[in-house]
């Protein structure tokens, strides 16, 4: 039998989805249909890309930036490594010192410990243009940084100019290599369109800059995901641990961080996420520069396309861009759930008493 | 570590934590953490007086004398030359793109949350699970395709172009679904009693019931789109129709004459702040909210 | 005013769960009718059919002579009252009881003479300013209780609405709801899981028991003659004890074997039950309050006595309750919420006066009052009369 209601219910139902449905129906799902088609083409800017004119390339566009040798594969894997060297240099350090301040933060005796987590967190709030501006002027050669670093006895670099990575310089201090003649074995052989030399050369120092930048204004959003998690760490399983005779460190380390897990993976996947994009950055500060060492695959994808015209690469780079995070997130929640299986602990101050095992759920 | 050394360390250094020693040791891990909430202190804030006390120098002092926290002499040419440029014109217009987009983004996101949450129809789930697979697609990957739209729709470089690709926003749709699958549902059935159709109870029971939600969203709107690049990068090409992000970010690349002039930027990135800083202070609450949304939906 | 008529109503879930069967209810006008049965036994379901919150499988729906199967619940001519009390949290006191009339277009001054007619009746008239989270719980069940009587309508529907009340406050709300009702004169359907609220408060009380009705009769009657073991049970606190029994005849009378001990049942008690003649395995029922001290009797009650040893004495001033056990099988009562209370403990227990001079692991002679003893059929659970 048909109630009424339900056909009332109903009808309101794609009512109040609609607007939802069409814009993010015109604006997401259509674009992403479009561009699909755009990156099997050889759509140059003018017209529409459904003109007649437009021919399908099959997957040309693809095989240019990782198969055929030339500037486009050189110029994607180079935004690759910039940005394999950005993710593995920003996440750790993000998520190692939003765990460090949430902690501090979190320690009960403190005073003006809202205004210590008010400040951390709102340059996560303020506009990346505003805040690349005061960047490029910190970092100008004669800037804040470096008369600071003067102050401390270095010589600082001019930070947005500097193309050189951090791991050939490091190897040239040491004595490994000499920075401008590296050592033929590297520079003569080549993968990808890149050679050894180029694979391993550590973020650049403009690079560096940025991840500095980027760290110093995110950190503080995953300050405030680690508070909540500490917030509701059970304070009776801290004091019967207490009771259990765990030490400061083994209540961190056994209650505390297990609490911590599941907000953790979240930081990380999420600073993965957000990593692996960045673009606005670039954008404002260096264009990609200097040398290419900052160009990432989000940027090199806008400026194909906008700059250089050529649309069906720039589409292929970001559907490049958007399986890699895809999978990438996969993976990790893939070996996590594993993990996850195989992982049932028990604090090693409760191994003697298995009949208490119960507290550890 | 095994079980035995664990132990044993466990108890003897419990006994210590309770007597004296303990107490001394606590004195000096408080002057650690202070420590450290200082340093870090200094590092975040440090930056924001720098920016501030630069826009009042003049170029050569700025450059000269970065460190240094008094202007030496005091110029507020950098402020009033603002007014010259291009710049109120692009706050005017991030004001219209944010406040539309605002106003769109919460009444969409709470229609759409609440009939996810409550309304029976067919088809509700695969909405949903489309939902999801389209928060998982990463913004940045859809900038070229989001232009070829605009383009073809022959909208680009207008106001439309700025505005209507982000009237519904995904993850606004989520946090008010989540919030009215929380809120008891014997409320809606008492106003379905009372004789109120769906969009009476939406519109008199449940959105009123919904406000912490409706703030959070509203914030998260607000600070999303008044500080968005990429979708203004792709969207316009007109100075006159650039939002103040799109706008000032063209001030690095010397749009503004030749060379660097640091208090201008350092007083457009200042004013751009202004609006975001005044309702962070007062929502702090807010804020604090939707970030920790992301929390529950991994 | 108006009867509310159930004929066959049935219930099933689209995941195939069957939560009401066949149910068939009369209840008269300005009757006030309780629904009473174990958790997910589908009173609560029920109750919403008539509200018209949850579709009829099958069968069919009256308010008064109107069959209202596909009607929507605002025009059913109903009110509910919620278990949560579902009041509108952003409205004051007084928008709450009248955001039915405003919806229904009611003149503004009729609305609110309506209000204050019924804030008057409720004692709310100090509180209509007030939004629900300033108020107490007693008040919240009270504008809950406004907001239903203002419609003034054909009948009320309530889903447990004092159980979130503490139990002093529930034995004074359950009197004034009761007195209301009376005042009223509306047809009341109320649901709770309570028996004794059941008990104290309706006409009559429909015990439900996963999706099936077992009893419908004044509280009384249920208690006097339940017609299962089910009913037998749930009705009474503490519950009756029920065991698995042999039966022998003789001229006489018959016997009652009980595990070890046996039972003389007396030849008019049997006249009376004709049907049991027929039996002779039985599932045997004793109310506590028809166990008492042998000691306290004055009649000769030979042949009707048990011994045992006491397990435990709950002392209660006007009376006693006393544990103990009986060498015999007890029989099942079919209650999902009844309390399993484990091997050890006892399997009888007894309401004795307080003069009793039982005292823990003591042994005791037990005097059965058998001409009120219940049976029921072993494979059917049904009461044996006639």
């Amino acid at each position: 039998m048909k109630s009424q209601n339900l056909g009332r219910q109903a009808r309101a139902g794609w009512l109040f989805t609609a607007p939802m449905l069409i814009v993010l129906g015109v604006f997401l799902v259509l674009p992403i249909i479009l561009a699909m088609w755009v990156s099997v083409a050889d759509w140059t800017g003018r017209g529409s890309p459904l003109n007649p004119d437009v021919n399908y390339v099959g997957l040309e566009n693809y095989r240019s930036l990782v198969t055929e040798p030339g500037l486009d594969r050189q110029d994607f894997m180079t935004s690759l490594r910039n940005t394999f060297y950005y993710v593995i240099g920003v996440v750790p350090l993000q998520t190692v010192i939003a765990l460090l301040l949430a902690n501090t933060v979190n320690q009960r005796y403190l005073k003006g410990r809202s205004w210590f987590r008010t400040a951390f967190y709102f340059p996560s709030v303020v506009s990346s243009v505003a805040i690349s501006l005061v960047f490029l002027f910190l970092f100008t050669s004669t800037g804040a940084v470096n008369q600071f670093l003067g102050v401390l006895g270095i010589d600082g670099p001019s930070w947005f100019t500097d193309p050189r990575g951090l791991i050939h310089m490091i190897g040239d201090s040491i004595g490994l290599w000499s920075i401008d003649s590296p050592p033929n074995a590297l520079a003569d052989n080549d993968v990808l369109g890149l050679s050894f030399w180029e694979w391993f050369s550590g973020p650049s120092v403009a690079l560096t800059a940025i991840m500095l930048q980027v760290v110093w204004t995110t950190a503080g959003t995953f300050m405030l995901m680690f508070l909540a998690a500490l917030q509701d760490v059970p304070t009776e399983v801290e004091e019967a641990a207490m009771v259990d005779g765990a030490t400061k460190w083994e209540r961190f380390r056994h209650v505390t961080l297990p609490h911590l897990r599941p907000t953790l993976l979240l930081v990380i996947t999420l600073g993965i996420i957000g990593t692996w994009q960045v673009f606005d950055q670039m954008y404002i500060m260096t264009q990609g520069g200097p040398a290419k060492t900052t160009l990432t695959p989000a940027y090199l994808s806008y400026s194909t396309a906008f700059n250089g015209n050529n649309w069906g690469q720039g589409a292929a780079i970001a559907f490049l861009l958007f399986l890699l995070i895809f999978v990438l997130t996969t993976m990790q929640r893939i070996i996590l759930r594993d993990r996850d299986k195989s992982k049932r602990r028990t604090w090693p101050w409760q191994r003697t008493q298995p009949s208490e095992q119960g507290v550890t759920a | 570590m095994t079980d035995t050394t664990s132990k044993t360390v466990g108890v003897t250094e419990l006994s210590e934590a309770d007597g004296a020693v303990g107490k001394g040791s606590s004195g000096l891990r408080k002057l650690l953490v202070y420590g450290i909430l200082i340093v870090f202190a200094v590092i975040y804030i440090y930056p924001f007086i720098i920016q501030f006390v630069t826009s009042l120098k003049t170029n050569t002092d700025a450059v000269d004398n970065p460190l240094r926290l008094i202007p030496n002499p005091f110029d507020t040419a950098a402020w009033s030359r603002l007014r010259d440029t291009q710049f109120p014109r692009w706050f005017m217009n991030s004001v219209i793109v944010t406040l539309t987009v605002t106003t769109f983004r919460v009444l969409f996101a709470s229609m759409a949350g609440y009939a996810l949450a409550r309304l029976k129809f067919r088809g509700r789930d695969a909405v949903f699970t489309g939902l999801l697979a389209v928060m998982a697609v990463p913004g940045i990957v859809l900038l070229i395709p989001k232009f070829l739209v605009l383009n073809d729709l022959g909208i680009y470089n207008s106001y439309w172009a700025l505005i209507l690709p982000l009237v519904v926003d995904a993850a606004g749709v989520f946090i008010m679904r989540q919030f009215f699958l929380q809120i008891s549902i014997s409320v809606e059935e008492a106003a379905r009693i009372d004789g109120a159709g769906p969009f009476q109870t939406f519109w008199y029971i449940v959105l009123p019931m919904a406000k912490p939600a409706l703030i959070t969203v509203t914030i998260l709107s607000f600070q999303g789109s008044w500080n968005e690049l990429g979708h203004y990068v792709i969207a316009v090409q007109d100075p006159d129709l650039f939002p103040l992000t799109r706008g000032v970010a063209g001030l690095t690349s010397g749009q503004l004459g030749s060379g660097s002039q640091f208090p201008i930027t350092m007083a457009a990135g200042l004013l751009m702040t202004i609006p975001t800083a005044i309702v962070f202070v007062f929502f702090q609450r807010y804020f604090t909210q939707g970030a920790n949304v992301g929390a529950e939906k991994g | 005013m108006a009867t509310v008529t159930l004929d066959k109503v049935s219930k099933v879930y689209e995941n195939g769960f069957h939560a009401i069967h066949d149910l068939d209810l009369n209840i008269a006008d300005q009757e006030f009718l309780v629904l009473v049965g174990p958790s997910g036994c589908g009173k609560s379901t029920a109750l919403r059919m008539i509200a018209g919150l949850e579709t009829i499988s099958g069968g069919e729906m009256k308010i008064g002579d109107r069959v209202v199967n596909d009607v929507e619940p605002k025009d059913r001519d109903i009110a509910m009252v919620f278990q949560n009390y579902a009041l509108y949290p952003h409205m004051t006191v007084y928008d709450n009881i009248g955001f039915a009339l405003k919806l229904a277009k009611v003149p503004k001054d009729e609305i609110d003479k309506r209000v204050r007619q019924a804030s008057k009746i409720l004692e709310l008239d100090a509180n209509l300013d007030r939004k629900p989270g300033q108020l107490s719980g007693g008040q919240r069940q009270r504008v809950a209780m406004g907001r239903a009587i203002v419609r003034q309508p054909a009948a009320f529907l309530m889903d447990e609405p004092l159980s979130n009340l503490d139990a002093k406050l529930r034995v004074q709300m359950r009197a004034e709801i009761a007195a209301l009702q009376r005042e009223l004169a509306v047809t009341t359907v109320y649901v709770t899981h309570d028996q004794i609220e059941a008990m104290t408060m309706g006409d009559r009380v429909a015990v439900l028991k996963a999706g099936y009705l077992q009893q419908v009769d004044t509280p009384q009657n249920l208690y006097d003659r339940p017609d299962n073991v089910f009913v037998a049970a749930f009705i009474g606190s503490p519950s009756m004890n029920l065991y698995e029994a042999t039966l022998d005849w003789n001229n006489d009378g018959g016997t009652v074997h009980l595990g070890d001990q046996d039972l003389a049942l007396d030849a008019e008690m049997l006249a009376k039950r004709p049907a049991l003649r027929n039996h002779d395995k039985v599932i045997i029922g004793i109310r506590p309050e028809d166990f008492e001290d042998a000691a306290l009797v004055d009649k000769d009650t030979t042949g009707k006595q048990l011994r045992s040893n006491v397990r435990l004495i709950e002392a209660l001033g006007s009376e006693l309750l006393v544990h103990f056990d009986i060498n015999a099988r007890t029989a099942d009562s079919g209650d999902p919420d009844a309390v399993d209370e484990g091997e050890g403990a006892a399997n009888a227990v007894a309401r004795f006066s307080p003069r009793s001079q039982a005292r823990m692991k003591q042994d005791i002679t037990i005097a059965v009052g058998t001409e009120s003893m219940h049976f029921f059929d072993t494979s059917t659970r049904e009461a044996i009369w006639d």
